[in-house]
């Protein structure tokens, strides 16, 4: 987050993530064709869930909640304190990279098999690992 | 005695030396390896001595840090090391045209990977490899997979090599 926006909390990263994801059902509905850019809709949906989750699991390790400022240090604190979650993370993160400031030449992965991919396998992935541990329960039956 | 300027052609005479690791050692291992660089320019047969430059190099770069003004150029050296080793290990990665090295400001490497169609599921087995990549070397390499229609990319700005 930029460095003048106040903190978010839990629930406002959670409020924040679902926003994304409501946009991205109304880009999938319209007949609206920019495939990276709808990815990069769907990417800060997930960045906000592992936002929420870096600020569950902060309590129990040394850094500031208030402090994650910029993908940077999201990122180090991924492949510092979380490394399962950063394997999975990376690939998508450097996509979004690529799907805001690429040529249009570099867009074309962004097409029907990657967004299957995505939220078939991708995605699923990475909310299993930051799901809350009460929500594991909830997703078993 | 300096053996990037000797002309030898076959500079594994300096690799094959047993080297223990310290400081007097790592700088005689980094001229050494410096001058297997030279000699990979005309036609050396870089495979055969690869892995032996490679473990080499790594033990400077691992137990001799920090080497002063030698660190630099063993730096450079390690990092030109890695992307062949890269290069070489990626060569028969299906569906893969072109890898680019983009220079980097510190030791890290960067690699563009550019397929002629793109397959989700072979991006996850070159993102497989990378992590093991990173593993087995002990370096930071961030990547990029993607698609690329024809031609090589050469609006892509900043200093890069074409591997593959």
């Amino acid at each position: 987050m930029p460095p003048n926006i106040l903190p978010l909390t839990q629930q406002e990263h959670r409020a924040k993530a679902q926003r994304n994801r409501n946009l991205c059902d109304r880009l999938d509905a319209s007949d609206i064709d920019f495939p990276e850019w709808r990815f990069v809709v769907r990417f800060y949906a997930l960045m906000h869930e592992v936002d929420e989750f870096l600020k569950r699991s902060n309590n129990a390790v040394r850094h500031d909640p208030a402090r994650l400022r910029s993908h940077m240090e999201r990122n180090e604190r991924l492949r510092n304190d979380h490394p399962d979650v950063w394997k999975k993370y990376e690939p998508r993160y450097n996509d979004s990279v690529v799907a805001r400031y690429g040529s249009v030449s570099m867009i074309r992965k962004f097409n029907r098999k990657y967004f299957r991919k995505l939220e078939e396998e991708w995605l699923p992935e990475i909310e299993d690992l930051i799901r809350p541990p009460a929500d594991n329960t909830g997703s078993a039956g | 005695m300096n053996p990037a300027s000797n002309p030898s052609s076959d500079p594994t005479v300096y690799l094959k030396k047993a080297v223990p690791v310290d400081r007097a050692a790592a700088v005689s291992i980094s001229n050494a390896a410096a001058g297997a660089t030279i000699a990979v320019g005309s036609a050396f047969p870089y495979a055969d001595v690869l892995g032996d430059v490679w473990q080499r190099v790594e033990q400077v770069v691992r137990h001799s840090v920090p080497l002063g003004e030698n660190m630099s150029e063993t730096a450079l050296l390690h990092k030109e090391h890695l992307e062949q080793a890269f290069a070489r290990e990626l060569r028969d990665h299906p569906g893969i045209v072109s890898l680019l090295s983009i220079d980097s400001d510190d030791d890290s490497l960067l690699f563009i990977v550019l397929v002629e169609e793109y397959d989700p599921d072979a991006e996850d087995r070159f993102w497989d490899f990378v992590h093991a990549f990173r593993e087995d070397y002990s370096v930071p390499v961030s990547a990029y997979y993607l698609e690329w229609e024809e031609g090589l990319p050469e609006h892509f700005s900043g200093p890069r090599r074409l591997l593959i």
